[in-house]
């Protein structure tokens, strides 16, 4: 296994560790925030650190695959000793792994931003994901919103950032914002989950500050021009 | 944009394909539909009252738990397009002269309306709107409610229909009704009311003379200056000149109306896809597809459907933060005088004013 591979695990696990005070998918929407923690910058995708959709895939798969196995053999013991009749077949095992791999690709999908540029103060945040929708959160006002889409909330656990949906057929996307002790590495856990597979899908990406404007595309939204990008710094 | 639009075709065709596979009414639940036409007039009612209306407030915001279904994203640009919507209706009913959406209470307009958006989604878009005039009398106050069921939301995006027309004509209609009663001697009483306030406002000592408040707390006309009053004159000069400014803030609203109709249609149409299909999971318990529970493509289709939605609110969030980002510094002229005014149309808005005041305070003094 490459050494950076590791590495990243290792800084993952770190953060999944401190990410992991509360582990439930429910967000605590604590009155104020004992901590405030500034989040704001530019940030963009630290691929060493990050994990990797596909292994996380992969491992989670042999996982599921191994539960089904040894599921398989309990069962056919059963069947062996008459516990149960031999014409029930089961097909969870199938549709658990099916399941996996379906929460794993949407993950996969949701987490594909390589830029983040949050702006933050005391009354709101804005997380605005490269190519993706953006996750805001008012401070001040309700921070659930039953609304068309699904339920969605947001707040502080602690000084990590929480967004939540709960979209319809039990579909629920978490996000968790955790910032590193240095403030130079942001990860974003995010777990999706659904009501109809047991298994739920955890992505960590880690991010890193950068300046925007240096040598990179420098975009601007009109209302005459939509998103114009020029390249160059602003000098 | 485009993309999406491409993206969501396929969704919206699929949707719509469920819903011609369930048979049954559309399942958003509403009044029956109503069709209210717009009186019109081919020619202004004489006396011709000006009429101001405010941008709208969002209620929604201060009272969010009596309202889940909110968009704090959208109803930044709300506030700025719907009163557009409503300029629009009352311009082609043929009862006022100018019609303007303005960011500040208007003391030059003979009627004033403003309105707090209490729902507006779409599928509902309820408003608690009040119009007055200058002498205080409140000509509408009451809560408007229209359903989108009864406008297609397929329509031709090349004609864009507004699907709460109804609800502008029935403000439109009503604000006619009340005018319609009115005596020609009460509306020109209301014309030289407007006047003096406004000569008031720029000098209370002079005008405070001419207006008394009743008991009733409306105001009174106790008088009018004389025809050849310089400072009379000298007022209506420079209410002239606000005229002039408002109209050129009033041309930045219609902007912003014209490059968000579209995005806003767009925005509307996906979420009213969205509540229909939700709200017939409510009923039925499921969507209908032929999709297995749980499979990718059924979790990609939720969240497609989420993620183009939300996208098109960013666009509006971007839309309405570039109105104000993008609002042109005001350069007009005043006595010989270039003038220009940057910053939000309110605070220019306020500048000009009090400009005003002070060339006329200047010119008392000399």
């Amino acid at each position: 296994m490459p050494a950076g591979f590791l590495l990243g695990l290792l800084v993952a696990l770190g953060f999944l560790l401190s990410a992991c005070v509360s582990r439930s998918n429910q967000v605590v929407l604590a009155p104020e925030s004992p901590k405030v923690v500034d989040y704001s910058g530019s940030w963009e995708i630290d691929y060493e650190l990050s994990e990797d959709p596909n292994d996380k895939l992969r491992y989670l798969y042999e996982v599921t695959r191994s539960q089904y196995q040894q599921q398989e053999a309990a069962r056919r013991d059963m069947i062996k000793s008459g516990r149960i009749p031999s014409e029930m077949v089961s097909s969870a095992g199938i549709n658990a792994l099916q399941g996996v791999i379906g929460l794993g690709r949407l993950t996969e999908k949701i987490t594909r931003s390589t830029v983040l540029t949050i702006s933050q103060s005391a009354e709101d945040v804005l997380v605005q994901r490269q190519g993706d929708f953006a996750l805001s959160c008012d401070f001040l006002g309700d921070r659930t919103n039953e609304n068309v889409l699904g339920h969605e909330s947001c707040g502080w656990d602690g000084d990590q950032l929480i967004f939540n949906v709960s979209l319809p057929e039990g579909l629920n996307v978490n996000h968790r914002l955790a910032l590193s002790d240095n403030g130079r590495r942001l990860n974003v856990a995010t777990t999706v989950s659904s009501s109809e597979i047991r298994q739920i899908f955890t992505l960590n990406r880690v991010y890193m500050p950068f300046e925007p404007g240096k040598g990179m595309y420098k975009c601007e939204y009109t209302l005459a021009k939509k998103t114009t990008c020029t390249l160059g710094t602003e000098e | 944009m485009l993309l999406r639009r491409t993206r969501l075709t396929g969704l919206l065709c699929l949707s719509l394909l469920v819903l011609i596979s369930c048979a049954g009414t559309p399942q958003v639940l509403a009044p029956e539909p109503k069709n209210i036409a717009l009186i019109k007039e081919d020619i202004v009612s004489e006396p011709a009252l000006n009429v101001s209306i405010l941008t709208f407030n969002d209620k929604s915001r201060q009272n969010v738990n009596a309202n889940k279904k909110v968009f704090p994203q959208v109803r930044a640009a709300e506030g700025e397009y719907l009163p557009f919507v409503l300029r629009e209706a009352l311009v082609e009913s043929g009862h006022w002269g100018a019609v303007r959406v303005v960011p500040d209470l208007d003391p030059t307009a003979e009627i004033l309306i403003s309105a707090e958006i209490l729902v507006s989604n779409a599928i509902e878009l309820k408003l608690d709107v009040r119009a007055w005039d200058s002498t205080g009398q409140i000509w509408i106050d009451r809560t408007y409610e229209d359903w989108a069921i009864d406008h297609s939301y397929r329509y031709d995006m090349k004609n864009l229909v507004e699907p709460f027309q109804d609800l502008f004509n029935k403000i439109a209609n009503d604000l006619y009704m009340v005018r319609r009663v009115k005596t020609e001697k009460s509306l020109s009483n209301m014309l030289d009311t407007s006047m003096l306030r406004y000569a008031m406002a720029l000098s209370p000592k002079a005008f405070s003379e001419y207006l008394e408040i009743g008991d009733d707390g409306l105001i009174i006309l106790a008088g009018l200056p004389a025809r050849d009053d310089v400072m009379y004159e000298r007022a209506s000069k420079i209410r002239e000149a606000e005229y002039e400014f408002i109209d050129i803030v009033d041309e930045q609203y219609e902007n912003f109306y014209k490059k968000m109709q579209l995005t806003y249609a767009y925005w509307r149409q996906y979420s009213y896809e969205l509540i229909e299909y939700n709200e017939r999971i409510e009923q039925s318990g499921s969507t209908g597809r032929k999709k297995r529970q749980g499979s990718w493509e059924e979790l990609d289709d939720i969240y497609k459907a989420y993620q183009e939605s939300k996208m098109n609110e960013d666009e509006l969030r971007e839309l309405a933060a570039s109105f104000d980002a993008e609002i042109t510094p005001t350069v007009t002229e005043l006595e010989g005088t270039v003038i220009k005014l940057t910053g939000s149309l309110k605070s220019q808005y306020e500048e000009w004013r009090a400009l005003l005041q002070k060339i006329y305070a200047q010119e008392r003094g000399s």
